[in-house]
């Protein structure tokens, strides 16, 4: 063979080699599966695909109250797992003398005010959605976020996140990350607030204040005003649905995979660097690295989730309910992984654009908007380059 | 599709819960004190999972034991924001706290 030849051979020798070892494979897209599951473990991941997609009608267990009458209604977009256009409302009331700072209302219905009821409750209490009562101090919308990567969110260590937090802004750079802690005293990671310990909850507790399909995690209907489910008005005996249902839907959810960013070209790694220096990545922390008491295919992963999952000051202008230990103007920082994919921004879709989701930045995040809004054009449009390969 | 989806949601609505699922509620409750009315001998401990948060009131009598960190505490000394655990039961048809450890002070807000 001549030099060139076996040049030739050994390139494609060594290309094969790669691709058996993964180095081809395709890039997840939004609503595949993370790579390493096993053949039953696929089936059970689409078995869940159908559960997340089902929906629910007042005969299997839907309201009284709801939003949604599936999980794929409003996690939808572009493909089962994604956003979703809905918005739902919440209210709580913040006293910031009172022992209990925040009062979740959950004597009237709260935190989550459903905005559907079914015809049997409509014609029970003459009501169209749940109303938010008289003492609460703010009303906060909810977009519907994508749920691609949370079982990676998931398996990142408390003691991962503990270590970002800064509460006092001991290192002195104007940020003060702090963890927020659930009722229990978990630490919370989920939701805008980063109120919710872990995703099985969250999954369990979406059924019944999404659908009001109760399950034997989250065994008891939600009540309209805070009072009993009027009579005739819930047909379907608690538990709604059974614990195999739940199992699968947080098996979806849980190994759906984030999207894969897309390859930086020049622009693109100039604006990394930007978003670096411009103090976004204190916050929107590159990269966390998942735990090894994970399941195998979420264990020991560097995930580019551009977040910290700690709540932040984010000014008086996008304040507006409490949650655990969160203040109104306190929110997590919002992963950033997949937000090529979306196309409203912020916690309630107030932003239509990216520049503008960073003009909205308040409060510790003011001196980075600040900074970016000083930046010459280049390196402005590079950062906005670089986010939209996340 | 539709038919499919609405006959998996029939049969795992309608098939039997597991037999921990149909049992009372646990006597062991974590969750934050909401109120304590010392007169009314009353607790509401908010509990959840996920988003759908719960009140759960008990009842409380002032010689209840009361402890934080291994030393005794006066039922007084609970405080709304308190995360406690319970250990109770069922008399006559509502909850009844039999001890309380408080696990973590009201943190508050900053």
């Amino acid at each position: 063979m001549t030099r060139p030849g076996r040049w030739m051979r050994d390139a494609a020798t060594l290309v094969l080699l790669l691709c058996l070892g993964g180095a081809c494979r395709r890039p997840p897209q939004p609503g595949d599966p993370v790579q390493g599951l096993s053949r039953a473990e696929r089936q059970r991941f689409d078995d869940g695909r159908v559960m997340f997609d089902s929906t629910f009608v007042p005969a299997t267990g839907l309201g009284p109250l709801f939003n949604a009458d599936a999980c794929g209604e409003c996690h939808e977009e572009p493909a089962t797992g994604g956003f979703g256009d809905e918005i739902e409302l919440h209210a709580t009331a913040f006293r910031p003398t009172a022992p209990l700072t925040c009062d979740p209302l959950v004597d009237a219905g709260g935190p989550v005010f459903q905005q559907r009821v079914t015809d049997a409750l409509r014609a029970a209490l003459a009501i169209d959605s749940e109303p938010v009562p008289p003492a609460a101090t703010g009303r906060g919308l909810r977009s519907s976020p994508d749920v691609l990567g949370f079982g990676l969110l998931d398996a990142v260590p408390d003691s991962a996140i503990l270590a970002l937090s800064d509460p006092t802004d001991a290192n002195g750079d104007g940020i003060s990350g702090r963890p927020n802690f659930f009722f229990d005293g978990r630490l919370g990671r989920f939701g805008r607030k980063a109120f919710v310990p872990a995703l099985r909850d969250f999954n369990a507790g979406a059924f019944v204040i999404e659908q009001s399909v109760t399950n034997p995690a989250s065994p008891n209907e939600e009540r309209p005003l805070g009072r009993p489910v009027p009579e005739g008005t819930d047909p379907v005996p608690d538990p709604e649905l059974n614990q195999e249902a739940i199992d699968l839907t947080d098996f979806f959810v849980r190994f759906l995979a984030p999207p894969a960013p897309a390859r930086l070209q020049r622009e693109a790694r100039v604006g990394r660097d930007v978003f670096s220096r411009l103090g976004c990545a204190t916050c929107h922390v590159p990269s966390l690295r998942t735990g090894l008491a994970a399941a195998p295919p979420l264990r020991n992963l560097d995930v580019a989730a551009y977040t910290d999952l700690l709540v932040h000051d984010m000014g008086p202008d996008l304040a507006d309910i409490c949650l655990g230990l969160a203040t109104p103007s306190e929110f997590r920082t919002e992963p950033l992984m997949g937000l090529r994919l979306m196309t409203r921004f912020m916690h309630d879709g107030r932003a239509t654009t990216v520049e503008q989701a960073i003009e909205l930045h308040g409060g510790e995040a003011a001196p980075s908007r600040d900074r970016f809004r000083g930046l010459p054009a280049a390196e402005r449009a590079a950062t906005l380059a670089f986010l939209k390969t996340l | 599709m539709k038919l499919l989806s609405f006959l998996i949601v029939s049969y795992l609505a309608l098939a039997p819960a597991p037999a921990a699922a149909q049992q009372a509620a646990p006597d062991t409750l974590v969750g934050t004190v909401h109120t304590l009315n010392l007169g009314q001998g009353q607790l509401k401990v908010l509990v959840g999972v996920g988003m759908a948060l719960r009140a759960e009131s008990l009842r409380v009598s002032p010689a209840i034991p009361v402890s934080a960190a291994g030393a005794s505490l006066p039922l007084a000394a609970l405080r709304p924001g308190d995360v406690v655990r319970v250990i109770g039961g069922t008399q006559q048809g509502s909850r009844v706290a039999y001890s309380i450890e408080r696990l973590t002070a009201s943190r508050g807000a900053r």
